[in-house]
């Protein structure tokens, strides 16, 4: 992966954070998939595994924010 | 290599301007391409959608979360339970495409792949009307 590929992979992340930090939230998820995000990136492949480590966690944020209001 | 540029140009161009919701339909296509039996659905794709509908969702969440503490205007439920009619579709779209690409069912998992793009630009911009910015210039 090309330099310029891994600073937007970057870029993205931090904005992300930037709003959860801007909306009083603890930044650590956002620099979780900042760190994933990167780490995938330069490894070039993805194994079911590492596809899997991710899931569980999205398929919660899906849930959480579907539940009535 | 001169379209991969006019393309990066023109989605800063459009994060720049602020632009609307029908703007930011747009700007999640040019961002994941449309998938082909040329242009397949591989484990590396998968993942790039998954982690774009992980940023969308930590977005959406945030929304939710600062909504239920009052922090903003009194219209954000009503706004929520509008986007909600949307992102509950997201789940099974997902759940098929995981298993379609895990199969190599390239056939599917183009099908599903692009409704799933088209339904994250339907998000944004429906949150985009309620005011929010879930990730649509990323």
């Amino acid at each position: 992966m090309n330099a310029m590929a891994i600073l937007a992979l970057i870029a993205k992340g931090l904005t992300v954070a930037d709003v959860m930090i801007s909306a009083g939230k603890s930044a650590a998820p956002a620099l979780k998939i900042v760190k994933r995000l990167v780490s995938g990136g330069i490894a070039g492949t993805v194994t079911d595994e590492q596809l899997e480590q991710g899931e569980a966690d999205l398929d919660g944020l899906i849930d959480r924010f579907n539940a009535p209001i | 290599m001169h379209r991969i540029a006019l393309s990066l140009v023109l989605v800063a161009s459009l994060a720049l301007a602020g632009c609307g919701p029908q703007l930011q339909a747009l700007q999640t296509a040019v961002k994941f391409g449309t998938a082909s039996i040329a242009n397949p659905v591989t484990k590396e794709r998968l993942r790039t959608i998954e982690d774009a509908v992980t940023v969308l969702f930590v977005g959406l969440n945030t929304w939710r979360d600062l909504c239920e503490a009052g922090a903003i205007n009194e219209t954000c439920k009503q706004q929520i339970r509008t986007v909600q009619i949307y992102t509950i579709q997201v789940k099974p779209y997902l759940f098929q495409l995981r298993r379609f690409v895990r199969q190599n069912d390239q056939v599917n998992a183009v099908v599903v792949f692009n409704q799933l793009t088209d339904l994250i630009g339907t998000i944004r911009a429906k949150g985009a009307e309620g005011g929010q910015n879930l990730g649509g210039g990323l």
